[in-house]
């Protein structure tokens, strides 16, 4: 097997600037997308490319460590989603009803495609009035978002150019800049906790990119790691919990 | 060989398993009950211990540290009892004794980090028993996880601060960063208005054993890691501007707290209004600086405690009779509970901090010293106990009422047990409030071996 080293000398291609430009587009992604599956993806992908710029920082074992912690939540996230049989979207963006109904007239509404999923066998699927499943996960329309997104990045070059973040290069300023602001402004936008949830955790990652060149005990690592994983644990609790309104006892 | 303090870690993190096992049955309540007993009493008498090194950082288990642990695990020990005869939620028993053990963790560590790390660890275990498996709103579970989380980096960049001065001198002009840094972290836990957020959504929507463990501590120990720094850091050389900081902070955070306690139509948020007050009031009790306030500071850890544990086994008893918690819905469960009655109306008031309960001497000193700064501000808090005591009494006339649905009445009532912890907490309120002496001697021994920093 190729060692860690190897591994990233045949990646060497994806360079830390091109790494954090992925940063920017996996963010905006999570905000933009309703679909949970593609943003999950997005949030994977964000680890992915944080694990990248750490490995260029720090020891990459480190990186493979937040890495790995992200390659656990994002499953964890996914079976919590199951679970709560969350609804699929009509596509990755929110297409108006009017829209929908005259480019495919015969197409079914999502939740017919998908209630069930994940429901104990037995169970009688209750149709949710979609405005209101629409509206929980983003009270907020995609043009809301994407302005949001528009002057989320403005800030980002400006607080990095006025603010620059003090023992990381400044791209990778410019990276973390952007994960805590978009993080924030997902919590912002909702309280779901599935999609708030990854908004909390994509200021964790930004944070990361700044705390993990200066902070070098191991000790602190592992701490770091079992934060991450037990919030996953509470955010996956918490999203069941939030769609389960059905269910007589959701306790542990 | 454990060190002794350790003990107070890994007593309640070694039987929680076991507890969980349990959790469904008497035998697991009790069990947990009497874990956080046993090690509340062992806080309680530890002789003065040795720093101790762990991970590379420095522990130590200071006379502040170890009253306050002992207070929280008795606590704990009395709503575990409580909470098997009003459900609160099965997770309960064992989340609550991790939740115990990383707090006392936390307190002990003299690393801002670590601390920060471990409060957050006990934020997480305490999520999913805020949410005490009630379907629907998370909203409670979900603020409160938040602001937490939202905090911790404060206080990682404040000790990356604080760990750069201390390998080089040099690095000094970074402590006002640090000082920053900390003074944004401990906002968010201190629930400084308008960061507030997170406390009066845990009353409100949390089951309201674990609201009243919760409000009583996470605040208790972000005050005990704030006063760890004052006292004894030797880089933090603000305390002038902390103490103004501070005292601000609690008059605004009290008058809010009972502005809004005296509007509410539930009792559990006005729980958590009335707990923002109390806290306002014990942040200008520390931040004042006289010997009288010190010792309504140090008494006014204790009676928190009571008067959150005697509010929230009160809200729970009424609750589980009349279903839920509003005030007209409420009608004829004076006349059904007349003792859970009478002791929500004790712990409102204890809060409140009125005449005949145990906060009201304490309160008197504060306002001894309070007057010789600013006579306005004595008025202000004043003004805002009051709203918290109308709230409680507009929540009293609405218990008052005849009933809405003659149904009620054919539900059941607590049990004997848990009225009698009401009525055990609701008589040593009044105890306190006739014989203050005790508390305060208490307050006072504290006061010695811990003394607060002189701003």
């Amino acid at each position: 097997l190729p060692s860690l080293y190897e591994i990233l000398d045949q990646l060497r291609f994806i360079t830390r600037e091109l790494a954090v430009l992925g940063l920017f587009l996996t963010g905006g992604l999570i905000v933009l997308v309703r679909d949970w599956r593609t943003s999950l993806l997005a949030l994977l992908a964000q680890y992915l490319l944080a694990g990248f710029v750490l490995a260029r920082l720090i020891l990459p074992e480190v990186a493979l460590i937040k890495v790995l912690v992200g390659a656990l939540i994002c499953p964890m996230l996914y079976l919590a989603a199951r679970q709560a049989g969350w609804l699929a979207d009509r596509g990755v963006f929110r297409v108006p009803d009017a829209l929908a109904n005259w480019v495919s007239p015969s197409r079914p509404h999502s939740w017919r495609r998908h209630a069930g999923q994940g429901m104990p066998m037995g169970t009688v699927p209750v149709p949710p009035r979609e405005e209101d499943a629409w509206s929980d996960v983003f009270p907020a329309g995609l043009a809301f978002r994407l302005l949001a997104v528009t002057l989320m990045a403005l800030l980002t070059v400006a607080l990095s150019q006025t603010f620059p973040l003090p023992n990381i290069p400044p791209d990778v300023g410019l990276g973390s800049y952007w994960l805590i602001l978009i993080g924030l402004l997902i919590l912002m936008l909702t309280e779901a906790p599935l999609k708030a949830g990854q908004g909390l955790l994509t200021v964790i990652i930004g944070f990361e990119l700044l705390y993990a060149p200066i902070e070098r005990s191991l000790a602190m690592v592992w701490l770091w790691a079992v934060v991450n994983l037990l919030l996953t644990l509470a955010i996956a609790y918490l999203a069941v919990a939030h769609q389960d309104a059905g269910s007589p006892e959701g306790d542990l | 060989v454990i060190e002794p303090p350790l003990w107070l870690v890994i007593l309640p993190m070694g039987a929680m398993p076991l507890v969980y096992l349990l959790r469904r049955w008497g035998v697991g309540a009790y069990l947990a009950a009497l874990v956080a007993l046993l090690t509340g009493l062992l806080a309680w008498s530890f002789p003065p211990t040795n720093p101790m090194r762990l991970m590379g950082r420095l522990f130590r288990l200071d006379p502040l540290t170890q009253h306050v642990m002992a207070l929280l695990f008795v606590m704990a020990a009395i709503l575990f009892l409580i909470a098997w005869r009003l459900p609160q939620g099965r997770a309960f028993f064992p989340l609550a004794l991790a939740w115990l053990g990383l707090l006392a963790a936390a307190g002990m560590s003299r690393h801002l980090g670590i601390s920060a790390l471990m409060v957050t660890l006990a934020a997480i275990s305490t999520t999913p028993i805020i949410q005490g498996g009630q379907p629907g709103s998370t909203r409670a579970a979900w603020r409160f996880l938040t602001m937490m989380l939202l905090a911790l980096p404060f206080f990682l960049l404040a000790a990356w601060r604080v760990d750069l001065y201390r390998e080089d001198v040099d690095n000094a002009i970074y402590l006002g960063q640090a000082a920053l840094f900390l003074a944004l972290g401990m906002s968010i836990w201190l629930a400084v208005v308008p960061l507030h957020g997170w406390l009066t959504a845990v009353g409100a929507g949390a089951p309201s054993l674990v609201a009243a463990l919760a409000l009583t501590g996470f605040p208790l120990l972000a005050l005990v890691n704030l006063l760890q720094v004052l006292t004894e850091a030797t880089w933090f050389t603000w305390t002038a501007q902390a103490g103004r900081l501070l005292l601000t902070a609690g008059l605004i955070s009290a008058a809010t707290g009972g502005l809004l306690a005296a509007v509410q139509r539930g009792f559990r948020p006005l729980m958590g209004y009335a707990a923002l007050f109390d806290l306002g009031c014990l942040l200008v009790a520390m931040a004042v600086g006289g010997s009288n306030s010190a010792l309504a500071f140090y008494a006014g850890l204790a009676i928190r405690g009571l008067g959150l544990a005697l509010t929230g086994a009160a809200t729970a008893a009424v609750q589980g009779w009349a279903g839920e918690d509003g005030f007209d819905g409420l009608g004829g469960a004076a006349r059904r509970m007349p003792l859970a009655t009478a002791a929500l109306m004790a712990g409102g008031f204890t809060l409140a901090g009125l005449p005949l309960t145990a906060s009201f001497f304490p309160r008197w000193l504060l306002f001894h010293d309070l007057a010789q700064a600013n006579p306005r501000w004595v008025w202000l808090l004043v003004a805002a106990g009051v709203g918290v005591a109308v709230g409680y009494l507009r929540g009293l006339n609405g218990m008052l009422a005849s009933p809405a649905e003659p149904v009620r009445g054919q539900q059941p009532r607590p049990s004997w047990l848990a009225t009698a912890w009401l009525v055990a907490l609701g008589l040593l309120t009044l105890g306190l409030g006739f014989f203050p002496g005790l508390l305060l001697q208490v307050a006072g021994h504290l006061l010695d071996v811990y003394p607060l920093p002189p701003f």
